[in-house]
This record gives structure tokens, C-alpha cells and sequence, in this order.
């Protein structure tokens, strides 16, 4: 652990775009000085970022203010996907948040409160992954509730506020049986550890977790699950996500489903990993299977019928959510390892397809797929965007997720559970109907009359390009360093030795010793 | 020697050729030129490849890849060298067929056609080396996704529809096969084919993962009961890539089924061969009776290419029952057999889509009643058509009669000498395929004749006029082929009896000289052979031409006696007229087509009582497979959405169930 | 010893006090309640400050007194002052007298749940415990059964006030910017509530939460 400023930079810069945007007077005149500082701050949010992950990718785990920040690994994967998916549904939201203030759909108080609580979100969030101190982990988690109330409720319409009133109750509710799991913790920790400011740290409560209570330890694990669980959009507690993010503005949602649902999964996945440590894996594994494989079973059968793309959208991110948790129940290098690949695949596939949502409001101006016809006529850029997206999601080569999907399907035959693999893949299917749905339905066809050709803005294409580029390359190849990364996380979930190559545990030894050397073509 | 490279530039080409045709979409020439030589260059290379590949030893690549779980390694060897060349042949006939073709959709996105096109044959090329279970996957489904688009490209409401059903039955197979893997990797320890061939499964779990493996390549194939999507999706898709989604994609299917069943799982058990030859017999009797109901042309091609599927089938399941049992000549003639007519087809199932894409690009029209007369007309057409109507016929000297031929013999020898249930199913099956053939005669008997002779039934026949030249020269040298293969069997044998021999991993010693096919007591030439069926078909042309035409009374150009009324083109035998009696003596054969549906309807009623729903709701697809799936799944998730009643009370007390529950499950 | 049987007692007029913002008719009301029932958690700190020498505590105290007793309050009776539903009524889907009768026996549950807890650092403070857990689960029944959507604002506060206590029993030796920390949450808890709560009447023209049920599906 090597103490540096770079996470309290990562935080500050968030923060203090906030407060500056906050600070300047909305009116008609001011939205292009806004836009300017936005821009700056996410740009400079995600250089830190950057430096920040070389930083821990490099090997050396990074942690700040007394060891209440830490940053390993696992986090860094996390801290990077904020940076990611913040720089480019930020940049997304310059022309959609402009588009809608040119219709009229905010006006210049909207904008602004747009842009303050995108940067208090984001802050937040980043809080969440960096922290080491649990209390304030939960703190944090509580925080990204509050600070993206206001994004939700943005439009001030009746289904925006509704939306966001359940999304704040729901949390707010959810997250508060996270502070017992959390409270017990610490108080088991801080009976066994002599020092008691030292129990409030996950690193140290990790070094002891032998030495903690299994009962204690179990019951703190199912309340942490069911709390954080319920910002993570796991069944039964997802019910909030939907109407959130449909009612969102898009770039917001993207936020939401890509970043803030594993935001609250990292969390789970600290607990996972003091658990595990100390009650032995099987007892989480179950836990996390329940509700991983019933969010997949409840959520594909809710995609498939709804007919609101953006709710679609949603109940989607329930189900990969579900698949990660159930990758996190099969366990083993390869379980952990496809779990965090697929949030991160998840992450930039969803991201992609909400930018793509937003074009489709703002092309169409509604969001229900019966009227949602020949986006591809219209608007070709975001049409063929739109199909990628969904193909992805759907799970097909050559985009990411198809990877990820095959390692948690691999990864749950190896740990013998044939039934559930073998369920999961029959509801896969659904899903693979649902999203083809969308191609053929929305994406393909005759647009209707009324809906002029020509494609949205290029400043809303471009970031989509982007996600396009990079759900195709970590779909073909994953690039050397972020696989290295991944592994490591990996590594850090499972305690072993840094730099376990993720292989399917039925690899013999030879074939994982030849590729830990770089791969050259032998012909 | 340099195989794999070859192959390797073929796929590059390929890629290369996608990438310009896009990159030229606004240019309508440049993109058809593009993706077409590009096309045809590739496929060049590609068939060097695959023919350089099927005499010699099995050659795998390694590359290492960017995945550490799954290494990029290819492998070329007797049966994919052999798929390689098939998909490269017709790749290069398509590629210059399409070279005038694609004019027709000028301005309909002919630059993404040609990209998706060469996309489709590169990821064929890719599944058929491909020597690692994960890539397998991957470029299985790039292959469904690309030929997806290329059904879709009308974007009309039917060829939409189409594309759905064709991709959820892609998929869906696509999951059964990567069960199937899942299964043998278990015990294999490695994605990697290498590793399933050295290490077989137990039994029981072998026989699983052959069954998901059968069902997933069997739905490929557009195999009986899984080929509800094929009549919908080929038609739909422009003619020269249905020539490629009918001639090779189907048979990729065939290939995983002797892929997994005999070389992965080493043949295995012998209701594996029984499974397979049932469900060939019943695809080709069943695929030829229903083409013959049909009056357009596409979807009649595309019955028969269910028909085909379970002509090679046939020779398969004769094959792996051989395999099984013991029998090294089964297993030979069987599996030579059908890789023979697994490449006849190709070559005269492309033809056919060809000749119909030329006769639909003058007609604008895929139903045969409104044609007639086009044989005037069209005389390449019309000639190339004949010799492939008469090659999947069976009628010899052409290919579609020897590989046959070859099946028969299978099947009769292995009649002769097995167990019970082989000695009871291979008659039954010869008998069923003798059906076939006869029945597959009536029908190109009626589609030649009502698309090429008579009168004219409509304006455009009258007026149509010869296709341009790229499109004759693709279809005549497939003519050519359909000649070649049929008469140079001898030569053609050798090399695919030592493909089957290293597929079967026996040596080729059934072979007594190159030409010399010996089983038993019985000896049989295949020259011989030809020579003979030439002879008997010719002989009457030589004997009329000798004595007849002297004496045939000159043809008089009036018109036919139609019972004192004005004859016109409506008179004339049409499809419709050629079918009603054989409507009427299969009836039992149409009603079971209505029976399955009954069947599957049962089983699905049964599902839909669990939902407490037998709703009837107008489905957009006909089929019985899909349709009350697809409505159970819905009746589910509607069911499902009660959860979500909008009260957000009760999804706090939701979390409070959730809470007990695992509270629970802790303390338990 | 006597320090801990005090904060017991005191613990149980946490519950009466509960069920005084649950019945209330009147929003300033239950706001009222709720600043007098923080006052009695600041004693409960205060007291346990006192037994265990956790100096921390009396932070707590104190920063509880200027955000609990003072802040929050002021909060709601200005934001929740001017709004109104006639329709509405109580909002009250069952009698005080259930509600009364639904408390005791979350109590006896949760009494029943925390005697299984083998922890010795709240081993003296066991009834302390049960009340904040059962404190908890009262304010989630009143978001659950109350219609009217600034009671459930107060379910929300008495939950807090319950996982509150649970820290303070459990975890008091914790560094005092963690309760920092979670005081501020609860406070823009509340306020975003109230502003969303506002913006709902405004637009909505209702404050009765079975109005707000149109997202289904």
C-alpha cells in the first residue's frame, strides 16, 4: 500500500465541478459556459483515472487519507469504468442535454441541475470504489442514491417524479439493511482486532477474517447482500430500476445500468471476498446463486414482453446483473474472473445502447417499439449503433459479451451445476428473442411518414462510436494490459498470487504456462 | 504443402473484400465489383486450399490468440479440407453470378450485401478448420448472423418475419451445440478439438452431447423436424446467396454431425447411426413430398434441400452405423456416399438457385405459374437448369445418380451383414430413398416444364430475354461440374473414400486399386458402372436418331386441340396440375405434416395449461415449432409482470421477503 | 450498571415516541414528535457516552442534537408546512390501535431475534438493541402502510434514528466522521425528499402515494 494523492485528486475533481457548475447563475446565456466546464472537469476526471489505474495496474496498490481510500486492483477496475463510461456518456450528454434544451424539454435550472448532479454522481460513485473505510462505503452507497434523485425527477414530469420518489424510498429503504450488514461487521471485527479504529478498514477486517464470528459474519453478509443487493438491481429488490431508468434522461441512465449497478456490486463483492475468508466460499455461493439465477429466470421473461425500449433496457441490466451474481456464486478463478469481465463488458454494451435510446427519443420522441419503426432508414449511424448494441446484449460474437457469457457458462459446468447452466442458457435464449425484437421491430423496416431522414448530432455519435469500438475490440481481442488487470482482480477476490491467468479450470497446466508467455504465431 | 496459408489469404481477401464493398457503398459498381472479384479470387484460393488439403496428412495452426482459454488454432484435414473446397467452389461461381446480379438492388445497399456475402463465406471458412470448440462457437454464430442479414435485406414484412424465425432456430441450435462442448470439455479438460479426440466422455454423457449436438447441427442442416425456418429464410435471401446459404451453409450442418459423431466422439454407439439414418429417411421423403405441393420456385428448391439434407444423411448414418458396429466397408461406402452427395448438391442445389435467380431476375416473380415458355428465351438458362433438374433427379451420367448409387450400396451392404435393427432399418431406408428419387423426378419434371416449355403464362415470359454473362458463365460451369463429378467418379471416389478413411480413422483398405470398390464377393467398377448408365441413357437417343427421325412425322406448328375452345397459356400443365394427384395419393404423407404440428401442439398445450392460457393470439408465422414457444414465453413474462404492479410498498416489503428468505436459508 | 438500564428505559420511550409521529394527524406535528424523539436518542448517546468512556459518543451527541433535534425538524416544518391533501385525510391504511398492537409485536420479535446474538460488546445492552432493530422495522411498516407520502418521509427518519442507535450500541468506539458522515446522508435524505416531495404536489395535485403507481410492467 503505497499512499498517493491521485484517488483524492480522482474525488476532488468531481467534487469541485460540482460546486463550481453550482455556482454559476442559470440563465439562457450561461448553459455554453457550463457546457465548457463540464467538458473540462470529465476530461480531466478521466486523466486522473488514467494515472490512477496505470498507477495500480503497475503493481502497486495506492491508498490515501490514513488508509480510508484504497485503491487495488479490484477497484481499479471499477474506478476505471467509472472514468470510462463518465467521459463518454458525459460527452453523450453535451448534445443530448442540448437537444433537449433547444425543445424545450429543460430549461436553463435543468441544465444546470444536470450538470451539478452529474458530477455529485459521479463523485459519489468514485467514493464507493475507492473507500476502505466500510461506513463510509455505505455512506457513499446512500450518497449515489441522493445524488442522482435528481437526474432521475429531472424532466419534473409525473412519471419522472414518481419514478424518482420510488427510486429514493427504495434505495434509501434497500441501502439501510446494508448499514446492519455493515454495523455487524465492524462490531465483530472490532471485538476480535485490538484495535478498534482498525475495524472500521476492509484491508485490515480482510487480513482477520479468519478470526472473525461465521455466524455473525453470515447474517452481515445476507443483510449486506439484500442492502446493496437492492442498489445492484438484484431480484427481488431490482423493482426501482426500471421505472429509474426509463424515466432518466439518457445519458443518465447509462450512468445507471453501466456504473452505478456495479458500483454497488463491488461492494458485495468486498463482503464476498471478508466472507469467503472466513466462512468458507460455499455458504455466499449459495446466496449469490439464489438471487443471480432468479433475477435471470424473472428478468428475461420481463424483457422479453415489454414493449417501452428503455424499460427493456432495464430489465436487461437486471438479468446481467443476475448473470454476474451467479458467476460470483460458481466461483473459482474462472467464475470471479468471467464475473468481472462481464461487468465490465456489460458496462460499455449498456452504455452503448441507452446513447442509442436517447437518439431514438430524440429522433422519434417516444420510446415505445410499436411506433419505433426503420430506425435504420432514418437514421443510419445510430441504426446500425442500435443493432451492435443489441446483438451484444443478446450475447453474439464478435462483440464482448459473447466472451464473458461463454466463461460464466464454462465457469458454472466446471463447478458442476449442470441444471443451472443448463437453465440459464434455455433463458439466455429469451433474451437472444427479446433483443432480436428490437432489431427487426425498431432498428429494421419502414419508418413512418412523419419522421424526417437524417441522422442526431455528431457530438452525440461520436462517444457511441467509441462504445462500438470498444464492445468490438474487447469482444475480437482484449487488449494485454486490461486483461492483466482483470486477472489481478481476480487474484484479489480469490486471494491467490497475482497474474492467474483466467483459464477454464479444465486447462492442463501446459497450455497456461505456454500462454503466460506472450503468444507468437507458431506455424 | 502450403494449405493452411492459402486458406488463411482466402479469409484475408474475404475480409478485404467485405471492408471495400462497405467502404464503396455510395458507389454502386465499385461495391458489386468489389465483393464480387474479391469473392471470386478468395474463392480461388480457398478451393487450391481445400483440394491441397484432402490428400494430405492433417495440418493444425496454433496462433495463441487473444483469449487465453481458448488458443486460435486451425485445422485442415480430409473433412474440412474437403468443406473448404465445397464453400470456396461455389463461393467463386456465386461471386461471378453475382457480378450482374447485384445490379438488380442497385441503390438498395448493394455495399452492405457485399459485405455481409464475403462476411458469411469467411466465417464458413473459419467454422469448418476452426480446432477449438470456443471459436468454433464464435464463427458458428457470425455465420448465422451474417447470412441473418442477407434474409433480412428486403426488409419487407416477410423476409423480417423470415429473418426472426431463422435466427431464433440458429440460435437456438447454436446453444444445443455449445452444450454439447460444454459436456466434452468437461472431460476432455480444454476447449480444444484435440483434447475431445484423445479424451471421449462416458458413454452416457457422449450420447447426450451427440443428441445436442443433433439436434443443434440437425437444425442447421434443416433437418426434419427442425426445418420449419429453411422454406421461409432461403427464399428470402438474394438468389446468389441462397445458392450459398442452400448449397454449403445446410451442409455445415452435416459436417458437425460427422464432426461431433465420428471424429470427436469416435462414432460412439450404434443407435447414434440408426438416429441419423432415421431422420435422413424421413427428411427426404417428407422435404421432396412437400417441395411438390409448392408453386414457388425458391421455396420448391429449398424443399428439396431438405430432401438432399437427408439423402446425405443417409450416407452418414450408414456410415457411423458401420463405424459402430464394426464394419470397416459400411463405414467407408456410407460416409464416402454422403460426402459425395454432400458435394453434389452444392454444386447442382447452387446451380438451381442460380438458374432461378436468372429466371427471377427477368420475371421479377418467384411463382412458376406466371412463367412458361422461358426455355426459348433462355437457352443457357434454360440448359443449365435442365442439367441440374436432371442431376438432383438422380439421372445418370450426372453426379446427383452416382453419389446415389453409392448410398444404396451402403445401405444394401450394410443390410446384408449387421444386427437386427440395421438389417430392418437399411431396406427400409433404401426403399424410402428409391420413394425419394422418384418422387423428386415428378417434381423437377413439373418445374422445368412449367417454368421453361409450354406457353408463355404472362407478358414478362413473353417478353424476357437471356440473363447477362456473368450470370451464364456461374451457371454453366456449375453445369459443367454436375457433367464432371458424374462421369469422373472414378477419380473422384479414390479421393473422397481417402478423406471418409481419415475422417474414420481406419485406413482406406477397402480399396482394392484406386478405382476398384471391392466388398465381398461382389465387384463393382464405378467406370464400369458409368460407362454402362451412359450407355442406357444415350442408347435411346442413338437408336431414335439412327431410325426415328426419318420416319417422325414433321411438327406442326398449330395450335392444340382445346375442346373447341381458344387455347391459351392457362391450358398448359402447370405446377399445380403436376401436383393434384400426387396431393391425393400422399394424402396420409400431408396429414402428417398436419399430425406432427398436432403433436408439437400438445406438448405445448400442456405448457400453456401450466400458464392456465391456451390463448389463440394471430401469430405472424405458420409454423408449429416456434410460434407457441415464443407464446408461452410471452403468456410467462406477462404472467411475470404482476411482480412489477407499480405500488413501490410493496417492493420495500419485496426486500423484506428477500431478507427472510436468505435469513432463512442461513439458519437452515 | 445503572447508566445501562437507563439507556434501556430510554430506548423504550424511543417506541412511544415512534408511534406518536406514526399517529400524528399533522405533519408539523410528527415533526415535532420526531425532534422530542431525538432528543431521547441524544440521551441514550449520552448515557452510553457516560458508561462505556467512549468519548467519541458525546460527539455524537452532539452533532445529533444540532441535525436530529434542531436541523431536520426545522426542515420538514418548512418544507411540509405548506403542503396539503385534503382527499388524503390521515392517509392511514390501519387504526392507531393496530398500529400500537403491530409495534408490540415487532418488538416481541426483534427481542426475540437479538437474544440469539452472541456479542459481547452489547451483551448489557441487549434490550437497547432489540428496540433499535424493532425501531427500524416500525418506520419501514409506516412507509409500507401509510398513504400519505410525507409520513413515509417519517418512516424513513425513524428508521435512521433505529440503524442509529444499532451503531451506537454496536459500534461506538467508530471514528466520528463515519456518524458524520451518516448524519449527512439522513439530513439530504430528508431534504430531497421534501423537495421532491413538493415538486409532486405541485405537478401531481396529491400526496397520496397510491397516486404514484402508473410505472408498472
Amino acid at each position: 500500500m503505497v499512499p498517493s494523492v491521485l484517488p483524492l485528486l480522482a474525488l476532488a475533481v468531481p467534487l469541485v465541478a460540482a460546486i463550481g457548475i453550482a455556482l454559476l447563475p442559470a440563465r439562457d446565456g450561461t448553459t455554453r459556459r457550463t457546457e465548457t466546464l463540464h467538458l473540462g472537469a470529465i476530461a480531466a476526471l478521466s486523466a486522473v483515472v488514467l494515472a490512477l489505474v496505470v498507477e495500480v495496474a503497475r503493481g502497486t496498490d495506492v491508498s490515501a487519507l490514513g488508509g480510508w481510500l484504497y485503491v487495488d486492483p479490484l477497484a481499479a477496475v471499477f474506478v476505471a469504468l467509472i472514468g470510462l463510461i463518465g467521459l463518454l456518456t458525459g460527452l453523450y450528454a453535451w448534445g443530448y442535454v442540448r437537444h433537449d434544451l433547444e425543445h424545450g424539454e429543460i430549461g436553463p435550472r435543468g441544465h444546470k441541475i444536470f450538470h451539478v448532479f452529474f458530477h455529485l454522481f459521479l463523485f459519489t460513485m468514485l467514493l464507493v470504489v475507492t473507500s476502505n473505510n466500510i461506513v463510509m462505503m455505505w455512506v457513499a452507497v446512500e450518497a449515489t442514491t441522493l445524488g442522482s434523485a435528481f437526474l432521475v425527477g429531472l424532466y419534473g414530469k409525473r412519471p419522472s417524479l414518481e419514478a424518482a420518489w420510488k427510486y429514493v424510498i427504495i434505495g434509501t429503504v434497500g441501502v439501510a439493511f446494508g448499514l446492519y450488514g455493515t454495523v455487524l461487521t465492524y462490531a465483530d471485527g472490532a471485538s476480535v482486532l485490538a484495535d478498534h479504529e482498525g475495524a472500521i478498514l476492509w484491508t485490515n477486517l480482510a487480513a482477520h477474517a479468519s478470526a472473525l464470528d461465521p455466524m455473525l459474519v453470515k447474517i452481515a453478509f445476507v443483510f449486506v447482500l439484500i442492502g446493496f443487493g437492492t442498489k445492484a438491481g438484484l431480484f427481488p429488490m431490482h423493482a426501482w430500476l426500471p421505472d429509474a431508468h426509463s424515466e432518466a434522461p439518457s445519458p443518465v441512465s447509462a450512468l445507471l445500468s453501466a456504473v452505478l449497478l456495479k458500483c454497488a456490486l463491488f461492494v458485495v463483492i468486498r463482503y464476498l471476498i471478508l466472507t469467503t475468508r472466513a466462512v468458507g466460499a460455499d455458504f455466499p455461493q449459495i446466496l449469490l446463486m439464489i438471487l443471480g439465477f432468479a433475477s435471470v429466470a424473472v428478468a428475461s421473461f420481463l424483457l422479453y414482453v415489454q414493449k417501452d425500449l428503455k424499460r427493456k433496457l432495464a430489465y436487461s441490466s437486471v438479468e446481467h446483473i443476475g448473470l454476474i451474481a451467479l458467476a460470483l456464486g460458481f466461483g473459482g478463478p474462472l467464475g470471479i474472473g468471467a464475473a468481472i469481465l462481464h461487468a465490465v463488458n456489460h458496462s460499455l454494451a449498456k452504455a452503448l445502447i441507452f446513447c442509442g435510446s436517447g437518439n431514438v427519443l430524440m429522433k422519434y420522441g417516444t420510446r415505445d417499439l410499436g411506433e419505433v419503426k426503420g430506425l435504420l432508414r432514418v437514421a443510419p449511424a445510430s441504426g446500425v449503433m442500435m443493432m451492435i448494441g443489441s446483438l451484444a446484449l443478446a450475447g453474439f460474437p464478435p462483440f464482448n459479451l459473447f466472451v464473458s457469457e461463454f466463461l460464466i457458462l464454462g465457469a458454472g459446468i466446471a463447478s458442476g451445476h449442470w441444471v443451472v447452466t443448463g437453465l440459464v442458457v434455455l433463458l439466455l435464449t429469451v433474451t437472444v428473442a427479446a433483443f432480436v425484437q428490437i432489431v427487426s421491430g425498431s432498428v429494421l423496416g419502414k419508418a413512418p411518414e412523419r419522421i424526417g431522414v437524417g441522422d442526431v448530432g455528431w457530438r452525440a455519435l461520436a462517444p457511441m462510436g467509441v462504445l462500438v469500438a470498444l464492445v468490438v475490440v474487447m469482444g475480437v481481442a482484449v487488449p494485454r494490459p486490461v486483461a492483466r488487470l482483470i486477472e489481478d482482480a481476480t487474484a484479489v477476490v480469490v486471494g491467490a498470487d497475482r497474474a492467474t491467468p483466467i483459464a477454464a479450470p479444465w486447462q492442463k497446466a501446459e497450455p497456461i504456462a505456454r500462454l503466460a508467455a506472450p503468444a507468437a504465431p507458431r506455424s | 504443402m502450403y494449405a493452411i496459408q492459402m486458406l488463411i489469404g482466402a479469409v484475408m481477401i474475404h475480409a478485404l473484400a467485405a471492408v471495400t464493398s462497405l467502404v464503396f457503398r455510395r458507389d454502386d459498381g465499385a461495391a458489386i465489383a468489389a465483393a464480387g472479384f474479391g469473392g471470386a479470387l478468395a474463392g480461388l484460393l480457398g478451393l487450391l486450399a481445400g483440394l491441397s488439403a484432402l490428400g494430405a496428412a492433417p495440418v493444425a495452426v496454433d496462433w495463441g490468440g487473444p483469449f487465453p482459454f481458448a488458443p486460435f488454432t486451425l485445422r485442415l484435414d480430409g473433412l474440412s479440407g474437403l468443406m473448404v473446397a465445397v464453400i470456396s467452389g461455389l463461393t467463386v461461381v456465386a461471386s461471378i453470378y453475382s457480378l450482374a446480379y447485384v445490379r438488380e438492388y442497385a441503390g438498395r445497399g448493394v455495399g452492405a450485401m457485399g459485405f455481409f456475402t464475403n462476411l458469411f463465406v469467411a466465417s464458413m471458412l473459419l467454422v469448418v478448420t476452426a480446432d477449438d470448440a470456443f471459436w468454433f462457437l464464435v464463427f458458428f454464430e457470425m455465420m448465422s448472423l451474417a447470412s441473418y442479414f442477407l434474409v433480412i435485406f428486403d426488409q419487407n414484412e416477410e423476409a423480417v418475419s423470415a429473418g426472426f424465425l431463422y435466427f431464433l432456430v440458429a440460435h437456438a441450435g447454436s446453444v444445443a451445440i455449445m452444450a454439447a462442448f460444454f459436456l466434452m470439455a468437461n472431460s476432455a479438460g480444454s476447449f480444444s478439438f484435440a483434447a475431445f479426440r484423445a479424451h471421449h466422455p462416458s458413454e452416457a454423457v457422449a450420447s447426450i452431447a451427440f443428441v445436442l449436438a443433433l439436434a443443434g447441427f440437425g437444425a442447421k442442416a434443416g433437418m426434419i423436424p427442425l426445418h420449419v425456418w429453411l422454406p421461409r429464410a432461403h427464399p428470402a435471401a438474394p438468389s446468389h446467396a441462397s445458392a450459398l446459404m442452400s448449397g454449403v451453409m445446410i451442409k455445415i450442418g452435416v459436417f458437425g454431425i460427422v464432426k461431433v459423431g465420428i471424429d470427436l466422439l469416435g462414432g460412439g454407439v450404434a443407435w447414434w447411426g440408426l438416429l441419423v439414418l432415421a431422420l435422413g429417411a424421413i427428411s427426404s421423403v417428407m422435404g421432396v413430398i412437400y417441395a411438390l405441393a409448392e408453386h414457388d420456385i425458391k421455396k420448391l428448391l429449398a424443399y428439396h434441400s431438405v430432401e438432399n439434407i437427408g439423402i446425405i444423411l443417409l450416407g452418414v448414418g450408414t456410415g457411423m452405423i458401420g463405424l459402430s458396429t464394426g464394419h470397416p466397408v459400411v463405414a467407408a461406402l456410407g460416409l464416402t456416399a454422403g460426402l459425395y452427395h454432400l458435394v453434389n448438391h452444392a454444386v447442382f442445389k447452387g446451380l438451381l438457385f442460380l438458374g432461378a435467380g436468372s429466371v427471377i431476375f427477368r420475371m421479377h416473380t418467384k411463382d412458376m405459374e406466371k412463367m412458361g415458355g422461358l426455355g426459348r428465351v433462355m437457352p443457357w438458362t434454360s440448359l443449365s437448369f435442365l442439367i441440374g433438374a436432371l442431376a438432383i433427379s438422380a439421372i445418370p451420367p450426372l453426379n446427383g445418380f452416382v453419389s446415389e448409387w453409392l448410398t444404396y450400396q451402403g445401405l444394401f451392404v450394410a443390410a446384408l451383414d449387421g444386427s437386427f435393427a440395421t438389417r430392418l432399418a437399411t431396406p427400409i431406408a433404401a426403399t424410402l430413398l428409391a420413394l425419394t428419387g422418384a418422387l423428386a423426378v415428378m417434381c423437377f419434371v413439373k418445374a422445368y416444364g412449367v417454368i421453361f416449355s409450354g406457353a408463355p403464362r404472362s407478358r414478362r415470359a413473353a417478353e424476357a430475354t437471356e440473363v447477362p454473362a456473368a450470370m451464364v458463365i456461374g451457371m454453366v460451369a456449375l453445369a459443367l461440374a454436375c457433367i464432371v463429378l458424374g462421369l469422373a467418379a472414378p477419380l473422384v471416389v479414390p479421393v473422397l473414400a481417402s478423406a471418409s478413411a481419415q475422417i474414420l480413422n481406419q485406413p482406406a483398405t477397402v480399396f482394392v486399386d484406386g478405382a476398384m470398390l471391392s466388398v465381398g464377393e461382389t465387384a463393382l467398377s464405378t467406370p464400369m458402372v458409368a460407362l454402362l448408365l451412359i450407355g442406357l441413357a444415350t442408347l435411346p437417343v442413338l437408336l431414335g436418331s439412327l431410325f426415328a427421325i426419318a420416319r417422325r412425322a414433321p411438327r406442326v406448328g398449330e395450335a392444340p386441340w382445346a375442346c373447341g375452345y381458344l387455347p391459351d397459356g392457362h391450358m398448359a400443365v402447370s405446377a399445380h396440375s403436376f401436383a393434384q394427384p400426387i396431393r391425393m395419393f400422399f394424402r396420409p404423407l400431408y396429414a402428417i405434416r398436419k399430425t406432427v404440428a398436432a403433436v408439437e401442439g400438445w406438448v405445448d398445450r400442456r405448457f400453456d395449461g401450466f400458464v392456465a392460457a391456451a390463448r389463440r393470439s394471430e401469430s405472424a408465422f405458420d409454423d408449429t415449432l416456434v410460434a407457441p414457444v415464443t407464446r408461452g414465453v410471452g403468456e410467462i413474462g406477462r404472467r411475470a409482470q404482476i411482480i412489477q404492479g407499480g405500488d413501490f410498498r410493496i417492493y420495500c416489503l419485496y426486500i423484506v421477503a428477500a431478507l427472510i428468505a436468505l435469513v432463512l436459508v442461513t439458519l437452515r | 450498571m445503572s447508566g445501562l438500564q437507563l439507556a434501556n428505559g430510554l430506548a423504550g420511550l424511543l417506541i412511544v415516541t415512534s408511534l406518536l409521529v406514526i399517529t400524528a394527524k399533522r405533519p408539523t406535528t410528527s415533526a415535532f414528535f420526531y425532534a422530542l424523539q431525538s432528543l431521547v436518542l441524544v440521551g441514550i448517546f449520552v448515557t452510553l457516552a457516560g458508561v462505556t468512556g467512549s468519548h467519541e459518543l458525546y460527539l455524537w451527541a452532539g452533532t445529533s442534537v444540532v441535525t436530529k433535534v434542531l436541523l431536520v425538524p426545522i426542515l420538514m416544518t418548512r418544507l411540509f408546512g405548506r403542503l396539503d391533501d385534503p382527499k388524503l385525510g390521515t392517509g392511514e391504511r390501519i387504526s392507531p390501535a393496530v398500529s400500537v398492537l403491530m409495534a408490540a409485536v415487532v418488538l416481541a420479535l426483534c427481542f426475540a431475534v437479538v437474544s440469539g446474538v452472541s456479542l459481547p460488546a452489547v451483551a448489557a445492552t441487549k434490550p437497547a438493541l432489540a428496540v433499535s432493530l424493532a425501531h427500524f422495522f416500525l418506520g419501514l411498516a409506516a412507509i409500507v402502510t401509510q398513504r400519505n407520502i410525507l409520513k413515509q418521509v417519517f418512516g424513513y427518519c425513524l428508521m435512521e434514528n433505529g440503524s442509529h442507535l444499532t451503531l451506537a450500541l454496536m459500534a461506538a468506539k467508530a471514528p466520528e466522521l463515519v456518524e458524520v458522515g451518516i448524519a449527512t446522508d439522513a439530513i439530504f435524505a430528508v431534504v430531497i425528499l421534501g423537495v421532491l416531495g413538493t415538486q409532486i404536489h405541485r405537478t401531481l395535485g396529491t400526496l397520496d402515494a397510491d397516486q404514484l403507481t402508473s410505472l408498472k410492467g
